[in-house]
């Protein structure tokens, strides 16, 4: 019957322990282990690389699918790419003074971007 | 006539033997070692041993349906606090472990954890296949067909197997998430679930009291997930100022929502019947439920000098109804009040787990299933219940494995 110690039966208390040790440590030693097996099988990559991960799971691990509106995902591109674009001809231009046109550049892809946007919705 | 079955229901002390059972069928079913499949349903009508037990399986079968909202209820809860950029992962894995692990069970899971001829271990392969598991009365309780035992256990393997993918959070891939759920499930799960259900198994023999999951379901999964998220290592931080923070606090709510619904299943079919012991234990599970968010909120308004968080509800009803899975059918409303309470504030105490243990475990799976499941296990062994005015053997019409007899 299912008596506690509520019931005058501590003896109860001291197999749920049992229980939660030995559960516990069988679970985690195996877990670890089987992982530890997995992780070195060659071509399983339990991990995405750390491009993916920055990237997001969800553009690395599926074709074509990701949770919010696509638009999100293309604004945050087209900046990049412009800031990128903006720094290599900063760099070309001014040589050695290159993280201020950096700065500059920054600034007027954010006056470039917005109107574009506009336009296109 | 009620008055005097209340006065012999109650002159029972608390010593005596169990009583007579109150409903006595001529046919009560019982398993038959010549039909280990229950029977050539050309030859006889199987449906016939169950006559006047139906409602044991309608009931259990049902419960099986709502269990499986957890599921998908795991993976928008998880997907609700994972970042924008990889929360479709999570909704993805609740199916596809759901679909892996039905393959796992149909293949020998089921028969690793409770085919007939177990050691105290693990099963035996004697129903490999889902041989034999048919219309025969199931090992669980005799007046449950195995086929509808055998559903209800396997949605149980599922939403254990989803609660450990959580620690992959971000950074696992898939496919090794799929390949590990399947022998996840083969080694931890069923021999756990062995151990603790099954009539051969040794904690069932000890006799360890564990009346829904808290060992097979919640401090395994809380454990394996932690393991999960130790060997894959932390997440890149790079200074996002979204790290750590829910994408979407509508799914975490939304998530919470079905797992609440489906636990009314998990605990309330867990006696295995559709006694009024099954009843109580669902009365059981709301109050912890309730409780347990009441505690977590109770804890995140003191720390945040007066304000609330969605999440904290949420996670304080989880570690609640976490905290009562293995105490439902053994204890009485007020301890299940009790119970969801000091779960969830011990939970919410422990805030900072993760940190404490170097290990990037985000989705919170061993903070509610590891820590609230070894803390409702160990007030199990306080506050179960066989004595007194709860006396819940007379609410059992047939006796199952879940009585708590050894």
């Amino acid at each position: 019957m299912a008596s506690g110690g509520i019931d005058g039966n501590g003896r109860q208390v001291g197999l749920q322990f049992a229980e939660i040790t030995a559960i516990s440590s069988y679970a985690f030693v195996v877990s670890c282990l089987l992982l530890l097996i997995m992780k070195y099988i060659p071509g399983l990559h339990l991990r995405v690389s750390d491009e993916a991960e920055e990237k997001g799971l969800d553009l690395d691990q599926f074709f074509d699918e990701q949770i919010g509106d696509w638009s999100i995902y293309s604004e945050i591109e087209k900046k990049r790419y412009q800031d990128a674009a903006e720094t290599l001809i900063g760099a070309r231009e001014h040589g050695a003074a290159r993280s201020s046109s950096e700065r500059d550049g920054v600034e007027e892809t954010k006056g470039v971007s917005t109107p574009v946007v506009e336009a296109s919705a | 006539m009620s008055d005097t079955e209340t006065t012999a229901v109650s002159r029972i002390p608390p010593s005596a033997p169990p009583p007579p059972l109150l409903l006595t069928v001529a046919h009560q079913p019982s398993y038959d070692d010549a039909h280990p499949d229950g029977g050539n349903p050309r030859e006889l009508d199987v449906n016939a041993q169950y006559v006047g037990y139906e409602h044991n399986y309608t009931y259990l079968v049902f419960c099986a349906f709502i269990v499986w909202l957890i599921i998908p209820g795991i993976g928008l809860l998880y997907g609700g606090l994972a970042r924008r950029k990889s929360a479709l992962a999570l909704l993805f894995q609740s199916l596809m472990v759901g679909a892996v692990t039905t393959f796992q069970w149909m293949f020998w899971g089921y028969s690793l954890a409770y085919s007939r001829t177990a050691g105290p271990f693990i099963g035996d392969l004697a129903n490999f296949g889902m041989k034999n598991v048919v219309v025969a009365p199931s090992i669980g309780n005799p007046t449950i067909p195995e086929i509808v035992f055998c559903l209800y256990q396997l949605l149980f393997c599922a939403c254990t197997v989803q609660i450990v993918v959580g620690g992959a959070f971000e950074r696992g891939r898939i496919v090794p998430s799929l390949v590990f759920g399947f022998f996840w499930a083969t080694v931890v799960y069923c021999p756990i679930a062995c151990w603790t259900w099954n009539p051969s198994g040794w904690l069932f023999n000890l006799p360890a009291l564990d009346f829904a999951g808290g060992g097979p379901v919640h401090i395994a999964s809380g454990w394996s997930a932690l393991a999960y998220a130790f060997v894959l290592g932390k997440r890149k931080v790079k200074g996002d100022p979204n790290h750590a923070k829910p994408h979407n606090t509508t799914l975490v709510f939304l998530g919470t929502v079905f797992i609440w619904f489906g636990w009314f299943g998990f605990n309330g079919g867990s006696a295995l019947n559709s006694s009024l012991r099954s009843m109580y234990a669902a009365f059981n599970t709301n109050t912890a439920a309730c409780t347990g968010a009441l505690g977590w909120v109770m804890v995140d308004y003191i720390r945040h000098k007066g304000r609330f968080s969605v999440v904290g509800a949420c996670e304080g009803a989880i570690a609640g109804l976490v905290g009562i899975t293995p105490a439902a059918g053994y204890v009485s409303v007020w301890i299940a009040a009790v119970i969801g309470f000091l779960t969830a504030i011990v939970c919410a105490l422990m805030n900072n787990v993760n940190d404490w243990l170097h290990i990037d475990e985000g989705m919170d799976v061993f903070k509610l299933h590891g820590i609230g499941g070894m803390m409702g296990s160990f007030l199990t062994g306080i506050f179960a219940t066989s004595a007194g005015k709860y006396h819940f053997l007379p609410l059992n019409s047939t006796p199952t494995t879940k009585d708590g007899f050894c």
